[in-house]
């Protein structure tokens, strides 16, 4: 075998062509040593600039090489359609093909088109094996909560909706005279009737500020 | 504080599920708590630390797909500081229905907002592909480490790469910065490779992690073993690049 049959082909100065798509740059002859550590230093001017260079340096090159792409043919012959005479294949061959073909259409359009289910109607299979809702032998969940003790602390609290049955309470004997005091799911029960109460509390001071306008208006009268 | 990092490169074979378990590992031997989320349906991460994407019944795909998935349900123990969610071969289904849902990228972010992990890093090995999975990667890290083989070939991707990381910044993650562009399976004695290493140096600078992986067999034995490179071979030079790379990344996050 010839040695040297072959001028070797060199990356020296195309690194920003190769790695970023900067089109301007030139190879170089003198090569540079790799270890120079003038080279390491990056500004953060320069390093804005390495990151603008990669969508800069791509996209009109990008663009040009699209308006210079044909049209897609896409009326692409079926198989049925070259079934028997192109094709020297027995009967037996060309209903395996035209199977095959079949089943890798639905997959094709199934993975790349409308052919798969939404999640919620996706049918039994792993994906219905969420683990908050499979119960573990003790001792596996016991092996569980050794290794990851304190993991499910660090997660907040999972909100559960509300029972629909008002739980019984008994009736309280003293009135909490402190709101502090009062245990946040209690006080969120009366949430409900903060709007009423403002409502009241603003149609009494309408009430009120009526009635000092118009007995204003009857003493201004008796005096004129 | 929580650092997530993300290890991604479209490119197959360059050494992400590898350098995940082992910066991982060197983490770990530093006193850091390490969770490690394999997102490669192939599983190399998992594989890489002893667990067979074959057997997986909860894994990543699960804590993607299931709001109220426990984090700790879907999770393995390595050893004391290291924790992996390894990946399942159903995440290449799950990935097909993520694909219909309008909040696809952010699935991972979400959930790991819903139930960080309590540990020191947080560190997602991604396909070798720019689908959802990757990019559900690089919307819940902070920090992105790009692994590039020392070959022209390898070296073409990092373009789409980084366009991918700009547009995610910019639409989607703004916290998202590039943590360091790492030379993988560099032949000390290739010619190319060493040129390949220069231009990389000569455009990348300071973002290049002065650490290079070199190629060589024990980062494919030591899988076979079930086992980092930092466990099956401690003292092996492998060991000790990645032991170097993870003080690269300490000192980078100060």
């Amino acid at each position: 075998m010839a040695e040297n049959d072959f001028q070797r082909a060199s990356m020296r100065g195309l690194g920003k062509k190769i790695l970023l798509g900067d089109e301007s740059v030139e190879p170089i002859a003198s090569p540079e040593s790799p270890d120079d550590p003038a080279m390491l230093k990056l500004t953060k001017a320069e390093e804005q600039d390495l990151l603008a260079t990669v969508s800069v340096a791509h996209t009109p090159h990008a663009e040009a090489k699209q308006e210079a792409l044909p049209p897609l043919e896409l009326d692409m012959p079926r198989p049925t359609q070259l079934a028997g005479a192109s094709l020297p294949l027995s009967d037996d061959l060309q209903a395996l093909v035209a199977t095959a073909f079949e089943s890798s259409e639905s997959l094709f359009y199934g993975v790349y088109g409308e052919g798969i289910p939404p999640l919620e109607n996706e049918p039994a299979s792993f994906i219905s094996l969420n683990p908050a809702e499979v119960t573990l032998p003790p001792e596996v969940a016991s092996i569980i909560d050794e290794n990851f003790e304190g993991w499910d602390q660090s997660a907040p609290p999972i909100e559960t909706p509300r029972p629909v049955a008002p739980q019984p309470t008994p009736e309280p004997t003293v009135a909490p005279s402190d709101p502090a005091a009062t245990p946040p799911a209690e006080r969120n029960d009366y949430n409900h009737l903060i709007p009423l109460v403002a409502g009241w509390v603003v149609a009494i001071l309408v009430l009120i500020y009526q009635l000092i306008k118009d007995s204003k208006e009857n003493k201004n009268e008796k005096e004129g | 504080m929580t650092r997530t990092l993300v290890i991604a490169n479209q490119k197959g074979g360059i050494g992400k599920s590898t350098t995940a378990a082992n910066i991982g590992r060197a983490l770990t031997e530093r006193g850091y708590q390490v969770m490690l989320i394999d997102l490669d349906p192939q599983g190399g991460l998992s594989a890489a630390l002893g667990v067979d994407s074959y057997d997986v019944q909860f894994g990543s795909h699960i804590f993607l797909l299931h709001d109220s998935a426990p984090i700790y349900r879907v999770s393995q123990r390595i050893d004391d500081n290291l924790f992996l969610m390894p990946a399942s071969l159903h995440l290449t289904v799950a990935e097909i229905q993520l694909a219909r849902r309008t909040d696809a990228v952010i699935r991972l972010r979400d959930a790991l907002q819903r139930q960080p992990a309590p540990v020191d890093f947080v560190i997602i090995d991604t396909p070798p592909t720019l689908g959802i999975l990757t990019a559900n990667g690089l919307v819940a890290a902070d920090e992105l480490i790009i692994p590039v083989q020392c070959q022209y070939l390898a070296m073409r991707g990092v373009r789409t790469m980084m366009q991918a990381m700009q547009r995610l910044q910019k639409n989607v993650n703004p916290s998202l910065r590039l943590l360091g562009v790492l030379a993988t399976l560099y032949q000390a004695e290739s010619l190319h490779s060493q040129e390949a290493l220069g231009e990389m140096r000569s455009v990348f600078k300071h973002k290049m992690f002065e650490t290079i992986l070199a190629y060589d067999d024990i980062m494919a034995e030591a899988p076979v073993a079930g086992k980092s490179v930092i466990d099956y071979a401690p003292t092996h030079p492998a060991a000790h690049a990645y032991r170097a790379l993870a003080t690269e990344i300490i000192n980078r996050g100060n």
